[in-house]
């Protein structure tokens, strides 16, 4: 009977907060639940929200109050968090640790406090970091520290794990890449009933979305002349190359008539997309939403042919998996992790720059109008490549391999045991495998000349504090919390 | 611990975790008390059963309170008796008067009307002795003058003297401080924190809390020395003093009553607590906003809340085939441990969060 662990998922990002991070942690908990885990969840309070909750299937946020500084990442005071999360971690019996995200502060004190305590730990990169400026050679800093003694490392996207492994020194073969995923039944293509309704203007196209379920996908044939709608669904940021889409909008509505926009989300860059609008008269092809909830998402998408991502960064890019479920073809830039994302025949990839998007687009708005693209499939084809519950199970392998139940040529592969003789991979940069607190300083040591030394000191505070907490709060005095009932319970060895 | 012989003495009230104590203190603990089947008493107090060398060490410690508060007063006095004196002193160096006052033998420091300078005076001394003229034939504040005599002649013994000789090497404001503070703690501060909860089927519940052990409670004294323990419970002479509080009455005891017809539900639930996350047992009281938190200063641990959650469950609520729930399944380690009962809150409705 395969082993079950209690899981404590760290980090700053989650409901009630949306985003990609937070549903990505939500619906990775909720599968390992059902793969009969335990989870629970540490985040900091939100507004209106600190305490301890239940979600559905029982699993347990705990939102401990806390200061939040910059884009609700809270302030990283790498000590401060630790007797709550020592209390929290023992009265949950927590065996492994998993934090997220490179800019939660949360997880990387969790991950760090963690290996003091002697537990294992795992850290997921969701997200791509340059290395030429000031902020990301801070960030880069602090990642190889905090991944200096990590067991595992996940990355969700090829792209990444290249990333995280350059920035943070790690061993190629301690990182693995799990990639998200969606939930194929929030994001299923317009229904016929849907479609006629849409096309009487009906509001309530929602409601149907359940009831109908047509068995086979109707093929929606495009005349020359029907209008085509292309859908952008982004946070505006530099980042998400909203300047890109500036620039390239007008240049597209002026090349197709019959085209016309929908925009959702909102930024700091929406002043400057609302301007170029101002200036070409566009308002009746471009339709600007604001911010929406990530159920509305697939009502929006539904509503277009055509979605089109013109991000300069991105990690996996869960939103064109959304995209191309709701049997919509994508125009997206290949930068990151994109192109690893989806097969070529859902996709029009363009250089991340104004003349190729325009040219891409229009490639894809001619392959719609000549009916070559089958977008009525994507939805049965996504929602065989991405599931969730294919991400849970193989991050349990990953659990797996790091707490030694299955074993290390079984998890890293024969040939890399193999060449060197009792190499493991959770040696880390040092070779040494070891939770004692000397083996633990040799590899923060080697981070920098002077970093590494700084870092060895926080790791013998760390240290200090732990055995300070051991005596003033001592462990018999904490409650066990007891457990959810597990589905298909099995005995944990 | 306890023998079963003891605990069928006891009669009606069942202990159920009483830890070691600490010095004079234990980890909070419960106690229960069924007078009737339709009565339950829950009781969570941090002090120890009573024996002898707890007695004592008890009882030293009020004797040593009231000795702080024996110093205090008296440094207060050494320093700033003058304006409350009226009496002059018997004695040539000391006194009021101003003739009485060239004696270079004084050596009770002479602040108490002393005019012009000395040579053993400090400068808090000085300063009253420039007003004191003023004030001397007429202070702010009278005290009898048999109690200004007896204070006179101590401030004058030899313990008046070193206490003044202690208290001069201090500055004012550290004085001040201190001897507030002492006199707080010996005053005010209780050793032992006492809550309950009764819970009366079809009246509702009444909270109480008091905290026992100040020099307050004749009562309690009393209980200590051994004479009247137990207020009707002659059997129980080695309960906590604090037990008989719901009976006996204390200092500072406040209680609060919520009727069943207000009563929404009582559960548990967990909230963080300075560093930790604890677990507290809450009544939902229709029409609050907020939720009433039982045992909110002692805030037991997960296995007396949950025992007290189940007996209150069982004692408030019939159950609808006339047994009562401690009946139909015994509370039992196993279904502690195991999984989680109906009362878990699961929604978000008590959000009880402190400090």
């Amino acid at each position: 009977m395969a082993p079950t662990y209690r899981i404590a998922m760290v980090c700053d990002f989650f409901y009630p907060q949306p985003g990609g991070i937070e549903s990505h942690i939500y619906q990775l908990s909720t599968k390992l639940m059902d793969r009969g885990h335990k989870v629970v969840i540490i985040t900091h309070a939100y507004e209106g929200r600190t305490g301890v909750r239940y979600l559905t299937n029982g699993l347990k946020v705990y939102y401990v109050p806390f200061m939040v500084v910059y884009r609700s990442a809270s302030f990283p005071t790498v000590f401060s968090f630790f007797p709550i999360f020592r209390n929290i971690v023992l009265r949950e019996r927590i065996e492994i640790v998993h934090g997220h995200a490179s800019l939660s502060s949360l997880a990387h004190e969790g991950i760090l406090h963690a290996r003091t305590m002697g537990l294992r730990t795992v850290y997921t990169d969701h997200s791509l970091f340059g290395f030429a400026d000031a902020g990301s050679i801070l960030a880069n800093k602090l990642l190889k520290f905090s991944l200096s003694d990590v067991d595992h490392v996940i990355c969700v996207s090829h792209t990444c794990k290249e990333n995280t492994v350059l920035r943070a020194s790690l061993d190629p073969l301690m990182v693995s890449v799990i990639p998200n995923a969606v939930v194929p039944e929030d994001f299923k293509p317009l229904s016929p009933a849907e479609a006629t309704n849409n096309n009487q203007k009906s509001s309530s196209s929602n409601n149907n979305t359940s009831s109908n379920q047509a068995p086979v996908p109707v093929r929606r044939l495009l005349g020359p002349h029907d209008p085509i709608t292309i859908v952008v669904i982004s946070r505006l940021f530099y980042n998400k190359g909203t300047d890109l889409l500036t620039a390239a909008i007008p240049r597209i509505l002026q090349n197709h008539p019959n085209t016309r926009f929908i925009i959702a989300g909102d930024g700091p860059k929406s002043i400057d997309l609302e301007q170029m609008i101002e200036q070409n008269v566009l308002q009746d092809r471009v339709e600007m939403l604001g911010s929406i909830r990530h159920e509305e998402v697939r009502n929006v998408m539904v509503r277009g042919h055509i979605y089109l991502h013109p991000s300069l960064t991105e990690a996996f890019g869960t939103v064109i998996v959304e995209a191309a479920s709701c049997g919509l073809y994508v125009v997206c830039t290949r930068v990151g992790g994109i192109p690893e994302v989806l097969p070529s025949h859902m996709t029009v990839f363009a250089k991340p720059e104004e003349d190729d998007l325009v040219a891409a687009t229009g490639r894809a708005i001619a392959d719609l109008r000549a009916n070559k693209v089958r977008t009525e499939l994507f939805h049965e084809q996504v929602k065989n490549m991405y599931s969730w519950t294919d991400v849970a199970r193989r991050t349990e392998r990953v659990y797996n391999g790091i707490c030694g139940d299955i074993s290390e040529v079984e998890f890293y592969g024969h040939d890399a045991t193999a060449n060197v003789a009792g190499w493991t991979a959770t040696r880390g940069r040092s070779g040494v495998r070891s939770f004692a607190l000397i083996d633990r300083l040799k590899r923060y040591y080697g981070c920098g000349v002077w970093a590494g030394k700084l870092f060895c000191i926080v790791v013998i505070v760390d240290y200090l504090l732990y055995v300070f907490l051991e005596w003033w709060f001592p462990r018999r005095n904490i409650d066990i919390c007891p457990d959810w009932p597990r589905k298909n319970k099995v005995k944990t060895g | 611990m306890v023998g079963r012989q003891e605990q069928a003495l006891r009669g009606n009230r069942r202990d159920i975790y009483i830890p070691k104590a600490k010095m004079l203190t234990s980890a909070p603990h419960l106690y229960i008390r069924r007078p009737s089947p339709t009565t339950a008493e829950f009781t969570v107090t941090t002090c120890p059963r009573l024996t002898l060398p707890l007695r004592i060490a008890l009882l030293g410690l009020l004797l040593l309170r009231i000795v702080t508060i024996f110093l205090v007063l008296l440094a207060l006095y050494t320093q700033y008796g003058a304006a409350i004196t009226t009496l002059s002193y018997p004695y040539p160096h000391f006194g009021s008067s101003p003739s009485a006052s060239s004696s270079p033998t004084a050596t009770v420091s002479g602040r108490v009307g002393i005019a012009e300078p000395r040579t053993a005076t400090s400068g808090r001394g000085r300063k009253w002795a420039t007003s004191l003229k003023r004030t001397n034939s007429d202070p702010y504040v009278t005290i009898p003058e048999p109690i200004q005599l007896v204070l006179l002649t101590l401030a004058s013994t030899s313990l008046g003297q070193s206490v003044d000789g202690v208290v001069s090497m201090l500055p004012t404001w550290a004085f001040l401080a201190i001897s507030a503070s002492l006199l707080y703690i010996a005053l005010f501060r209780r050793i032992h924190t006492t809550e309950s909860v009764l819970v009366l089927r079809g009246l509702g519940i009444q909270t109480s809390s008091s905290s026992e052990g100040g020099i307050w409670g004749l009562n309690y004294i009393s209980r200590l020395i051994g004479f009247g323990n137990g207020h009707g419970h002659p059997n129980n002479s080695s309960m906590p003093a604090c037990l008989a509080i719901g009976n006996g009455g204390g200092v500072g005891n406040k209680t609060r009553f919520i009727p069943t017809a207000q009563i929404q539900d009582v559960l548990i639930n967990e909230a963080f607590r300075g560093f930790e996350v604890r677990y507290y047992l809450v009544v939902i009281v229709q029409g609050e906003e907020d939720v009433v938190v039982l045992f909110p200063g002692l805030l037991p641990n997960k296995r007396i809340v949950e025992t007290v959650w189940r007996e209150v469950k069982a004692c408030l609520y019939e159950q609808a085939d006339g047994t009562s729930w401690q009946k139909r399944g015994s509370i039992t380690h196993s279904q502690v441990q195991g999984g989680v009962g109906e009362g878990w809150n699961t929604g978000p409705r008590a959000s009880f969060e402190k400090g």
